[in-house]
């Protein structure tokens, strides 16, 4: 059975709620349009069409999973969800003054219209297909409200844990992040999969930073082996807002993130960074597109990929400069490492220019490990094996410096050493 | 200590040296001097155990045991260290950490355990500053963004840390300044020991005012043609190889 006639057997609403119209609407129209092929330019090295609910869980369990968590020593505010419900138990509801945090499985049954516009979106007949369903088929997630001129000290984390109990699972969280003017928030969302869990996951984050704030997004998806992982990420920055989004991924069979970035006003700053390992086995795409809609605006991304085995990795960086949006800044790079010869990197820079005084850059490397490099080390007393694994980690340096939040940065570390040592929380070892 | 027989190699087919003699006592510095193509770095690299620098004939001893069986880190684990003519960088591993990982695996190679962080840090702290390397270099990814004189200092810096019995320096005046070259040749000086030895591979003599050798062999085609004392540097200085090759070439 196909994966859209299995979400069609799941497909319920109750009738007679605001949202109930969105939500048909939504899958209807991914119904009638289909899962996307390769022919489709946005899908062209992905396929999906194969994809099924049921026959996952036929795949053998692999040895390894992704190390644990790396929330160990925060104690700070987060919210936690397992299997896609939120688990009051697990979280810790002590957010800073100016933040609101509220399930977002509270807010559909407390105050649905809030989430109208956002609903909307996802019903729209040109929306992506995945924003879509995951309008018709969002349970839960957070819905964030920061107030204007908060400078929020602690990160707040917003945590999917799957594979607690039903390793099949499919989950369509959506997290809405709407940050006042003038104020700074991070925000850390991760996707965690334990070693048996073959859940798919479609989750749409929607990010609005208004004017002058400055708001920080980390992404990581830790899905379990067996996992599908279709991360959508929409971002908006506002007059002199500045954004920074930054997505690693580590685990998961097929995962797919898609971050989209409106530089909406003149002054915005968006800054896209990732970081990804295609370990054997593993399809890991990224997709990203900035789109420039107003002049003296600033975009910069930087992109790291690995893959080993026969793993799979694919970055598509769009950039599109509107016309009239003059004096923008765009600079865009992608570079890879290929640890093995069967795995395969696939990397496109796109540049659609519609205004002439802009100042555009973008460099796109697949590269392997360098031998001279690792003799140089190896006549320094570096065993081969060492050798290698420290280029490796120093070239994914570059992007896991850019990372703020100490317990995120250690994790990546010992994710990128393969080490496991990094204890998990205890709380949320109880799941 | 370090003893090489009739010596052959080849490099992507092509035979670089050719029947190479060369004893090297403990404690004593000898220079290799030659011209353009005769070999001197593939000497270098072979000594160090760069892939694609094959053997075919001939042998490599280090106080007895035979290099040439070793890979390039057991090597360095036996104390052998190669200053290179062109460092390479290594982006996003700055240098202490590097240093470290290498001053352990020597450790380790050699059965001792591991050195504790806040002696390591004294160490290369003590040694930066014999070298004259900024300590801003030390936190620096590995040769990412020196100059070239940073460079070459920090290979002798890295020498100073590791402490080799044997160290193999491949045209280190390259690109030098005299300052830089003054300091450079400290740092080997002050590492010179009677359990200690160094084959100092230059161009140009100059090196060798400041490092001065206990033997200067030339090299040519392949291989040693002549041996004399630290005077002879200064003749070819003046009088340039030409005099030294053999009068047909096969």
């Amino acid at each position: 059975m196909t994966l859209l006639d299995t979400l069609a057997r799941e497909f319920r609403v109750e009738t007679g709620t605001p949202l109930a119209p969105l939500r048909e609407r939504a899958f209807a129209n991914a119904r009638r349009r289909g899962l996307p092929t390769v022919r489709d330019e946005d899908w062209k090295y992905t396929d999906v069409t194969a994809l099924t609910l049921a026959a996952s869980a036929a795949t053998p369990v692999p040895a390894a999973g992704p190390p644990p968590l790396p929330l160990a020593a925060d104690d700070g505010p987060r919210l936690v969800f397992v299997d896609g419900r939120y688990n009051p138990a697990l979280s810790i509801a002590n957010t800073d003054a100016g933040v609101t945090v509220r399930p977002l499985s509270a807010v559909l049954a407390e105050e649905p219209t809030a989430l109208t516009t956002l609903f909307e979106c996802g019903a729209a007949d040109d929306a992506p297909i995945f924003d879509a369903l995951n309008t018709a088929f969002v349970e839960d997630g957070a819905v964030i409200e920061v107030a204007a001129d908060v400078a929020v000290a602690r990160p707040l984390t917003v945590l999917f844990v799957h594979g607690g109990r039903d390793h099949n699972r499919h989950a369509a969280p959506l997290i809405s992040v709407r940050v006042g003017a003038r104020s700074h928030f991070t925000l850390v969302e991760v996707h965690y999969g334990r070693d048996t869990a073959a859940n798919l996951t479609n989750a749409l984050t929607d990010i609005d930073a208004a004017a002058a704030s400055r708001v920080t997004h980390y992404r990581l998806t830790a899905e379990a082996a067996r996992a599908t992982h279709i991360g959508n990420v929409r971002l908006r920055a506002a007059r002199d807002a500045a954004l920074t989004s930054c997505s690693f991924v580590f685990g998961g069979r097929l995962v797919r993130i898609a971050v989209q970035a409106a530089l909406a006003e003149p002054g915005a700053h968006v800054a896209l960074n990732g970081l990804f390992v295609a370990a054997a086995g593993q399809h890991i795409d990224h997709q990203t597109f900035l789109d420039h809609q107003a002049a003296h605006t600033v975009s910069e991304e930087l992109y790291k990929g690995l893959a080993d085995g026969d793993g799979r990795g694919v970055f598509r960086g769009k950039v599109l400069v509107r016309a009239g949006a003059q004096k923008i800044r765009a600079q865009q790079a992608s570079h890879n490492l290929l640890l093995s010869p069967a795995a395969e990197i696939d990397t496109k820079p796109e540049l659609e220019i519609y205004a002439d005084d802009v100042a555009c850059a973008h460099g796109a490397t697949v590269g392997q490990i360098d031998e001279a490099a690792v003799f140089y080390l190896q006549s320094r007393g570096i065993p081969a094996a060492e050798a290698r694994a420290l280029l490796t980690f120093g070239f994914a340096q570059g992007v896991i410096e850019t990372v703020e939040h100490p317990p995120l940065r250690a994790w990546l570390t010992a994710a990128l050493a393969g080490r496991a040592d990094v204890p998990l929380p205890t709380s949320v070892d109880e799941a | 200590m370090l003893k090489i027989e009739n010596l052959h190699v080849e490099v992507e087919g092509k035979p670089i040296l050719r029947g190479l003699d060369l004893e090297l006592p403990s404690g004593q510095v000898h220079a290799i001097m030659g011209p353009n193509g005769s070999g001197k770095s593939t000497l270098a690299h072979v000594i160090a155990g760069k892939p694609g620098y094959t053997a075919t004939k001939g042998s490599i001893s280090f106080d007895g045991r035979d290099l040439l069986a070793l890979e390039p880190e057991a090597r360095a684990g036996e104390g052998v260290f190669l200053a290179f003519q062109y460092p390479l960088e290594i982006p996003g591993v700055n240098n202490v950490y590097m240093l470290k990982a290498a001053l352990n695996g020597i450790r380790k190679y050699r059965g001792q355990p591991e050195m504790d962080a806040v002696q390591f840090l004294s160490l290369v702290k003590g040694k930066a500053k014999i070298v004259g390397l900024k300590e801003s270099l030390l936190n620096r990814p590995v040769n990412q963004g020196f100059s070239g004189g940073e460079k070459k200092r920090n290979e002798v810096f890295q020498m100073c840390v590791l402490e080799p019995r044997l160290a193999v320096l491949d045209e280190t005046d390259s690109g030098l300044d005299i300052d830089a070259l003054r300091i450079v040749a400290e740092g080997v000086n002050q590492l010179r020991d009677p359990s200690r030895s160094f084959l100092v591979v230059t161009h140009y003599q100059r090196l060798l005012d400041y490092i001065v050798p206990d033997v200067v062999h030339v090299l040519a085609q392949g291989r040693i043609v002549k041996s004399g004392p630290r005077e002879l540097a200064l003749e070819l200085e003046q009088r340039g190889y030409d005099w030294l090759l053999p009068a047909a070439v096969v």
